[in-house]
């Protein structure tokens, strides 16, 4: 199609792709790039602030990639709060559902993520309590709408050079056995109970992955590193000691009873000793995160509480979300009806209020 | 042994001059990070090739991806690896820096090779690709992407006929697991029977063929890409995208050619070379790198595994005795592996009292908190918040000994001790104490014994004066 379909759009190719997007966004630059999708920061000439631009790679080619597209674009859609990454704008050149093929997200442009930071530079203590502090109210507003993230690692924290964080890609489809295979870096903050889906799992995950992320800020290099299930497992051990009898008890799968009970009795290694160059309320809060019965592990709103935040937090700015409603998620939809569906939560989209805020700041 | 680890323990903190000679002088080449020269171990007098990097996380990432891959037979080996103090002579003092141990190739470039031989031959070409080729699948397999793969980055083991090739310069390699906000889910995780089986799952699953993306990542492409650059011009001598009449100049047009992936086979060059080959190059400079043939395919492909004879002699050789085409083919090469790497953003924290930020902002607009308490930390006024930090537990001393006058005390005794403890917060003997005595850094949650924290006060004072006074 060589024709402009709608007044108002420009095209433009980036990277052998092509991008049809709205006059106010400018000055695009591919960012990254995956399976599923190119991202690429532009200029929005209403606001005058760096945004970046995801286009979806073919969302409806099947039924599988519709759901999961209708699902990301709900989820963005739902969260609204500055620790968590959400939608600015949402658009699609087409006006007709028949004609619908492409949507584009567009979300703050953040900079870099808290994996290339670690990389680039180590971090002093005081950052390191503000961005754990920003990665926890997130979580609190997350898990307060019933959302497990699942997958939190350094890579899914956006940061930008005014220490501003967000946490990226929540939520979403449930990983594949498969992507727990071999050397790869998301396994390291998995929680061992998702590891070796050892039972149900509840919302303290997250809190597991955040306590790895803490440590390896703290340390400069990742604590928990397997080469496959059960090295992982094993890694952790060497620090959190083998599990406690009333622990096993409650494991559900007697595969994994039995594995633990022959296992060779470890103890609890002291925080202190590996973190010696941390603070105490630092290494209290790894201790309270880092536990294996994901029963005793604090939660988010509790570990907004520790000492290690004081300086940092203020109780009330650390809210809670609505209900997300998850009724969707099981249903299984013919191909044409997860695209109707996310054609019309693109149309009912209503954008950030800007004024609201500014309000808000002259009350303050 | 974790790999970190691994990669630490390996780098020695001794001086490399206990075992090694260093000729400064002589320089074999110039990697992406720096020179490499000559030095010579005392022990063996085995010369071996040495690269020095200034001691960076960037650096010290090159290190440890390079030694990940070094254990194949065409990837340069490493040696051993020192952190040592180095100042060159034009510097004013030394630097911390990485220095590289790596095996001597003295066979040269592939280029500079190729025009040394008179009769490099199709079959010749293909057994480089190969070797090449064996490479990037190793580096592919430990989700590695060069990103750098050029003909400066391979090197010959001697000068011997049958010499292997090996790939070396991980100055832009990087992990490769998807870039910021790729979606959940990303098969290039999953080995390739896993996504053939979900493949089928899903065929079946929607009752439609799927094309799935590749579960090649767009880096990991871009090495085949430039590896499709290679295999043309060893072929035939000059690069694709490329007009033979402007053989000494980047044409201006190469830019559009290269975006629109058209290229051909010039019939004065290539009517002797086999098609096997034309097809390997077609399946190599796809445009779309989900198109694009995957190193798996490559090692498959009939050219790098058929028994023909492919004896018929390239013109390449004949064409790359001009330097001033090499040089042009290459710089062309390099400039398009730049253009196609992402850039990573290389963005760094400002210091928090300096911030932006909005969380911090209204903390400063409520007025709860001072606003000089975004101060501690900053390195300008370090003598200055010293002193006055110090200051500041001697008020704390004061105020304990001071009589107690009426119930206020209690709240001016928090006052004081929280001023104190923001700016004597790095003490650790401090830390622990106030621990003691239930302080939870902004009061004291129980009754305090007035005397003890007197003497754990009058401690941090004189483990703070002594360091103070000691350099």
């Amino acid at each position: 199609m060589s024709l402009r379909s709608r007044a108002g759009f420009y095209r433009q190719e980036i990277n052998r792709t092509v991008w049809d997007v709205p006059e106010r966004y400018r000055d695009l630059i591919q960012i990254g790039t995956g399976a599923y999708g190119t991202v690429c920061s532009a200029i929005d000439r209403k606001t005058g602030v760096r945004v970046a631009i995801k286009k979806l790679h073919r969302p409806f080619q099947s039924r599988l990639f519709a759901k999961r597209a209708y699902r990301e674009l709900r989820l963005l859609k739902h969260m609204k709060h500055e620790n968590v990454i959400g939608l600015l704008d949402v658009f699609t050149s087409e006006i007709l559902l028949d004609r619908f093929h492409d949507f584009y997200l567009v979300m703050p442009f953040m900079g870099t993520d808290l994996g290339k930071l670690m990389k680039m530079e180590r971090l002093c203590e005081d950052r390191v309590q503000f961005l754990v502090y920003q990665i926890l109210r997130g979580l609190k507003y997350i898990h307060s709408a019933g959302i497990i993230h699942r997958d939190l690692k350094p890579g899914n924290l956006a940061v930008n050079q005014n220490c501003e964080l967000k946490i990226l890609d929540f939520g979403l489809a449930r990983q594949a056995d498969s992507e727990m295979t071999g050397y790869v870096v998301t396994r390291w903050y998995r929680a061992p109970e998702v590891i070796l889906n050892w039972m149900h799992y509840s919302q303290t995950v997250d809190i597991w992955s955040v306590g790895c992320i803490m440590a390896e800020m703290l340390l400069g290099r990742t604590l928990f590193k397997g080469n496959d299930h059960l090295d992982q497992l094993r890694e952790i051990m060497k620090i959190t000691g083998t599990p406690a009898p009333d622990f096993i008890t409650k494991l559900q799968s007697q595969d994994a009873k039995n594995y633990i009970r022959g296992l060779p009795k470890v103890p609890k290694k002291d925080l202190n000793t590996i973190f010696f160059k941390a603070s105490s309320e630092a290494v209290s809060a790894l201790e309270l995160m880092l536990v294996l019965d994901p029963d005793k592990r604090v939660s988010a709103a509790e570990a907004l509480e520790l000492p290690l935040f004081t300086e940092f937090r203020e109780p009330e700015e650390e809210t809670e979300a609505l209900p997300y409603d998850h009724s969707m998620d099981n249903t299984e939809l013919p191909l044409d009806q997860w695209k109707r569906h996310t054609f019309t939560e693109i149309l009912s989209f209503q954008p950030p209020v800007t004024e609201i805020r500014d309000s808000k700041e002259t009350s303050l | 042994m974790t790999e970190d680890s691994t990669v630490d323990r390996f780098i020695k903190e001794t001086s490399i001059l206990e075992e090694y000679n260093i000729n400064w002088t002589q320089k074999l080449g110039a990697g992406i990070s720096g020179p490499v020269r000559v030095c010579v171990k005392k022990s063996t007098q085995e010369r071996f090739a040495l690269k020095i990097l200034i001691d960076r996380p960037k650096a010290r990432n090159e290190v440890r991806l390079h030694m990940m891959c070094a254990s194949h037979p065409n990837i340069v080996k490493i040696m051993e690896v020192y952190a040592n103090s180095v100042q060159f002579p034009h510097e004013s003092s030394p630097r911390a820096r990485l220095l590289i141990v790596m095996e001597m190739m003295e066979g040269g470039e592939l280029f500079h090779r190729i025009s040394q031989h008179k009769h490099f031959t199709e079959k010749m070409a293909s057994q480089v690709t190969k070797q090449i080729s064996l490479a990037l699948q190793h580096c592919h397999s430990l989700n590695i992407a060069h990103r750098d793969l050029k003909p400066e980055n391979l090197l010959f083991k001697d000068n011997s006929l049958d010499a292997p090739v090996k790939l070396c310069d991980f100055g832009f390699a990087k992990i490769d697991q998807g870039d910021l906000m790729t979606p959940q889910f990303t098969p290039y995780y999953v080995a390739p029977q896993v996504l053939e089986a979900q493949r089928r799952h899903q065929k079946e699953k929607s009752g439609i063929i799927p094309t799935s993306p590749t579960p090649y990542t767009y880096n990991k492409s871009c090495d085949l890409w430039s590896l499709g650059v290679i295999v043309y011009v060893m072929l035939c001598g000059y690069p694709p995208f490329y007009s033979k009449h402007h053989s000494r100049t980047i044409p201006k047009d190469m830019r559009k050619k290269i975006m629109t992936g058209s290229f051909d086979f010039p019939e004065e060059e290539w009517s002797q070379i086999s098609e096997m080959a034309k097809d390997i190059v077609r399946k190599l400079l796809k445009v779309k790198p989900e198109e694009r043939l995957t190193i798996e395919g490559v090692l498959a492909h009939p050219w790098l595994n058929c028994t023909e004879a492919l004896d018929n002699v390239l013109p390449s050789a004949q064409m790359m005795m001009d330097k001033a085409v090499v040089a042009g083919i290459q710089q062309a090469h390099a400039e398009q592996l730049a253009n196609m790497r992402i850039q990573d953003l290389n963005l760094s924290l400002k210091p928090l009292n300096s911030v932006n930020n909005p969380i911090l902002r209204k903390r400063k607009l409520l007025g709860t908190k001072p606003n000089d308490e975004l101060f501690i930390n900053d390195p300008e006024n370090e003598v200055e918040d010293t002193n006055v930090a110090l200051e500041k537990l001697r008020d704390v001393i004061a105020q304990c000994i001071l009589p107690q006058a009426g119930d206020s005390d209690d709240e001016k005794l928090n006052e004081v001790m929280h001023e104190a403890w923001r700016l004597n917060r790095d003490c650790k003997l401090l830390r622990d104490g106030l621990h003691g005595l239930c302080w939870d850094g902004r009061s004291f949650s129980d009754r305090v014994d007035r005397l003890k924290l007197a003497e754990i006060v009058k401690q941090a004072i004189e483990e703070k004066t002594n360091l103070q006074d000691s350099p």
